[in-house]
């Protein structure tokens, strides 16, 4: 009989601080992708509507956000959801949505690295070549981008500000020691005012 | 270089990959081996204005035609490859 793996995470779950910044795994979400299928977007919307009771957000990077649940636009006609765990969030989303779209369970193949604290932007913006000032990436805003060499997600979860980037499980040690390194190297000069 | 992306907005070209000439189309199953040796392996090499594939590999992963001209890296215009291919 062959061993069955047990699950174990890819990173520590106590945050790592630098001055007031700090990094961490947000705790462990359910995850679905959601792809619409071709012409099937109005039900779509509808369907997800009705079964989780939020929209899909209206717009390219943007994210729609109440009370633990997220849903992140990915893509052309692709979002992905994210509830609590024990939220059941496939189940309700395959009852409702299973016509119109393909639904795929991320929840053990992504990780979510939370980097928080004043001038936590400027931290970010030494990893990711996208303008992170206010007036183009604000709460609840999504990007699809590189951290370095690394995809990532990257939504803004607070104006404080905070960070989440979403990345793929294999990728989140290397992506932690990244973003750990930016900490420590400190806010750039030129960014503190 | 920066290319628009219809989805994501300014990305630099760091996030994209070259995927070729967007104005090459491929031939009839019976057009005569010349057709097809030019669709496989004959390439323009423009100096000025062209339209290319991009896909946005490190962003939302569309593929975009490009309008682009190749001595100066201005940008004309962009489009999904599924706008272009439905117009
Ligand atoms: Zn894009």
């Amino acid at each position: 009989m062959p061993d069955i793996l047990s699950p174990c995470a890819p990173i520590a779950a106590e945050p790592c601080r630098v001055g007031a910044l700090s990094l961490a795994p947000a705790p462990l979400e359910e995850m679905v992708s959601i792809s619409s299928f071709s012409n099937s977007l109005p039900a779509l919307r509808e369907a997800v509507l009705h079964a989780l009771g939020a929209s899909l957000p209206p717009a390219p990077g943007t994210a729609t956000r109440q009370q633990g649940l997220s849903i992140l636009w990915i893509g052309p006609n692709q979002w992905l959801a994210c509830a609590p765990q024990g939220s059941g969030l496939m189940e309700k989303l395959q009852v409702a949505c299973g016509a119109h779209a393909a639904l795929t369970d991320q929840t053990d193949g992504r990780v979510t690295l939370t980097l928080c604290g004043p001038y936590a932007h400027a931290i970010a913006a030494k990893l990711v070549p996208i303008d992170l000032h206010p007036r183009c990436f604000g709460l609840s805003s999504v990007a699809l981008t590189q951290a370095g060499h690394i995809p990532v997600i990257l939504m803004q979860r607070d104006r404080q500000p905070a960070y989440d980037f979403i990345v793929f499980r294999s990728l989140a040690r290397s992506l932690h020691h990244d973003i750990l390194a930016a900490m420590r190297g400190g806010i750039p000069e030129s960014e503190q005012n | 270089m920066r290319i628009h992306c219809p989805y994501c907005c300014t990305r630099g070209v760091e996030e994209f990959t070259y995927r070729g000439d967007a104005t090459v189309r491929r031939p009839d199953l019976d057009a005569p081996e010349a057709a097809w040796v030019d669709y496989v392996y004959l390439r323009d090499n423009p100096a000025g204005p062209h339209a290319e594939y991009w896909y946005h590999a490190a962003g939302c992963h569309s593929w975009l035609v490009v309008r682009r001209d190749t001595r100066t890296h201005e940008i004309f215009s962009v489009q999904t490859a599924s706008e272009v291919s439905e117009a």
